[in-house]
């Protein structure tokens, strides 16, 4: 059975943009249409932003097809994050923990012998 | 008198009296000396090179290379930065960018190598205890 698609139009739709969208983005966001996204859903949203500068995503402060497409958009990215993030082996994730940890030591270790090294000097300095 | 006093004392307490031999030198003195010994940390300097590592101030490290290509005078400038939450590198004032890994694993190698040896060899002090080093020869049973 082949999946068909239906294209339909939003209000203030520019064919020139391009601004369409298929029936199962529809069915997925017909509950948020006209209302402001969860509070969930913008702790998650505002989640995947902090992580993907360039993702688009609007939070619903306007309610515009742009807005709505741009809606769209960051769900879908927070949909392949999760699939990836499920792909991910835990070695992977471990591996990215320790070395997470191991930056963070190395931070650490480099901004205290500066202080202590300036400290000395001053100290010595006429 | 006071001769009498201070022999008594230095053979109670040795020649570990605290000493400022650097008094007379300013921090850009100071800067001048560790880079002589911040340059030689990365190995041999290519002929022709003039490198420098130093310590600028409690927030910034940095490398400086100059070299001479086809006769014409060549340089380049690394910035560190240290923040709160990472260590930002600037190559010739652009380019910023977060260093992690292995860079930063070897950048904190080097500072620590640049720590121990300029309290040693310039402040006189052991790097671990920031006491000033004792010219005593050790105790021997």
């Amino acid at each position: 059975m082949t999946e068909q698609t239906h294209i339909y139009r939003l209000p203030g739709h520019d064919e020139r943009r391009g601004d369409s969208f298929d029936v199962a983005s529809l069915e997925l966001s017909a509950a948020r249409a006209e209302a402001q996204p969860s509070q969930a859903l913008k702790g998650e949203l505002r989640e995947v932003r902090a992580t993907d500068p360039e993702a688009l995503i609007d939070l619903g402060e306007e309610d515009t097809a742009g807005a709505f497409w741009r809606q769209q958009e960051a769900e879908q990215r927070l949909l392949e994050r999760r699939q990836y993030d499920a792909k991910r082996s835990r070695e992977e994730r471990y591996a990215a923990i320790i070395n997470g940890m191991e930056d963070a030591d190395n931070i650490t270790d480099i901004a205290n012998t500066t202080i202590a090294l300036c400290n000395y000097r001053t100290m010595e300095a006429a | 008198m006071s001769d009498i006093l201070t022999n008594a004392l230095q053979l109670l307490v040795g020649d570990s009296l605290p000493k400022r031999p650097l008094k007379k030198l300013t921090e850009r003195e100071l800067i001048d000396l560790e880079s002589a010994i911040g340059r030689e940390l990365f190995g041999p300097i290519p002929t022709g090179h003039r490198r420098e590592f130093f310590c600028l101030d409690a927030h910034t490290w940095i490398w400086y290379e100059e070299w001479a290509e086809a006769g014409q005078p060549k340089s380049s400038t690394t910035r560190y930065e240290v923040r709160p939450n990472g260590i930002l590198k600037a190559q010739d004032g652009q380019n910023y960018k977060f260093i992690g890994g292995e860079e930063l694993k070897n950048l904190n190698l080097a500072v620590r190598l640049y720590y121990e040896q300029t309290m040693r060899e310039i402040y006189k002090r052991d790097p671990y205890t920031g006491k000033p080093l004792s010219h005593r020869p050790p105790v021997t049973i």
